[in-house]
């Protein structure tokens, strides 16, 4: 999941369009990684070391591997860079030499943007699963520090299970932008749920027209042609799945029980809170989805 | 019974989950199928037809699953109800069964769910 997260780092940065991250993000599986990004990435060598690595591969005119100059001049241990060739490549690190191909980041850019990158967002480096979470936790709670200082748990919850479904049912193509606080809000295409219990929260999925056929279309497996009521009711029922999902994790987790009423649409409507509206939009590359919170 | 035979009712308030388990279904052979939108109409289905098999959402709009079952067990003891929704809490699970509901489907529906519990109950399924 940390494709997404990184794709709203670069932006926040102002250094790449959403259109650049989000082709990276449908391009990435196919690359596989450079050894040298690799290494920055796990603490084993400096960016000047990688860069006199590459200067001397490029004067061996791409003859030696990396690995083994860097090996010979003492970067690495052999230990080391086995470790290196058998982890599990992160796949923003695979977003960003996407980038650097793409020539919307140069090779020291991306390089710089990961080393603070971990660093702003205290990412544990060479994961396993319980780090995985630790950095996922981190990772939601930076997205939100700029809206909510202190995030409840629950939301965390909510919005990581969030991610997981729209990976799962929608596609993982997807980029958060940075959430904001309103207290109005007019909805074009738009679903809403209440959930009642001691996490009580009201939610809300809207969109234009053509993101709404073309998340409809990806979600029920059908090819829609116009904004009709089948279409409407798709973003209703990925609100009630995603909701159901997560009372279900709630009560086996936590042991809360929590009640949802049923979906209402709420096309063409105003909004309005007294207190906040967490507003987090996400980009997909057909359009963009609008996520609305009411706790 | 063969399923081909079988009459069988969909209460869901979405539009598009009632078109996808009634593509299901058609695709298994079963031409008779009934749809209500919530609760309320379920139960008046049932009564005007005498449905085999209803698959029936929990949380709709007017009377929820809960109630539907309840009142749908009062007109026939023996109905065979399975429930189709995105809640699998063990408490409202618990509270089905209870009622009275005889299998549950977890949202999203798949076809190889409805199936199985279709080839459980009638002959010459898909």
């Amino acid at each position: 999941m940390y494709a997404q997260f990184f794709g709203n780092y670069l932006l926040s940065k102002h250094i790449v369009t959403a259109e650049q991250v989000i082709q990276a993000m449908e391009e990435q599986h196919i690359r596989h990684l450079k050894l040298g990004t690799l290494a920055i990435h796990a603490g084993f060598m400096t960016l000047a070391q990688v860069d006199n690595v590459l200067m001397r591969q490029s004067q061996m005119q791409g003859r030696r591997r990396f690995g083994e100059i860097a090996v010979e001049a003492g970067y690495l241990t052999n230990e080391q860079l086995e470790e290196l060739l058998n982890q599990q490549i992160p796949i923003y690190l695979l977003i960003g030499e996407r980038l650097v191909e793409n020539g919307a980041l140069t090779e020291t850019q991306l390089e710089e943007l990961i080393l603070s990158y971990q660093k702003e967002n205290e990412l544990l480096q060479l994961e396993n699963a319980s780090t995985h979470q630790q950095n996922l936790d981190a990772l939601f709670r930076n997205l939100f520090l700029i809206t909510f200082s202190d995030i409840p748990d629950y939301l965390v919850k909510y919005l990581s299970l969030m991610f997981n479904n729209l990976i799962r049912l929608i596609g993982e193509d997807f980029m958060p932008l940075n959430p904001i606080l309103c207290q109005e809000y007019i909805t074009n295409h738009c679903y809403g749920q209440i959930i009642n219990g001691e996490h009580s929260l009201t939610s809300y999925m809207d969109m234009e027209e053509d993101a709404a056929i073309a998340f409809a279309s990806r979600f029920a497996d059908r090819e829609f042609k116009v904004c009709d009521e089948y279409v409407q009711a798709a973003i209703g029922d990925f609100l009630n799945i995603h909701n159901g999902l997560f009372t279900v994790n709630v009560s086996n987790e936590d042991s809360v029980e929590l009640q949802l009423n049923p979906t209402v649409n709420l096309e063409n409507t105003m909004l309005s809170s007294t207190s906040n509206i967490l507003h987090l939009p996400i980009i997909y590359p057909f359009g963009k989805l609008n996520i609305l919170i009411k706790l | 019974m063969n399923l081909k035979d079988a009459k069988i009712l969909i209460s869901d308030d979405s539009i598009l989950v009632r078109s996808q388990l009634k593509d299901i279904l058609s695709s298994m052979g079963v031409s008779s199928i009934i749809e209500a939108s919530n609760g309320q109409e379920a139960v008046e289905r049932y009564q005007e037809h005498s449905p085999d098999i209803v698959f029936l959402d929990i949380i709709m709009p007017v009377k929820d699953g809960h109630a539907a079952i309840s009142e749908i067990k009062e007109i026939n003891p023996d109905a065979d109800i399975v429930i189709v929704s995105s809640v699998g809490t063990q408490s409202q699970l618990r509270q089905a069964i209870q009622l009275g509901a005889k299998d549950f489907i977890q949202k999203p529906v798949n076809s190889w769910q409805i199936e199985s519990i279709l080839n459980d109950r009638f002959e010459g399924g898909a």
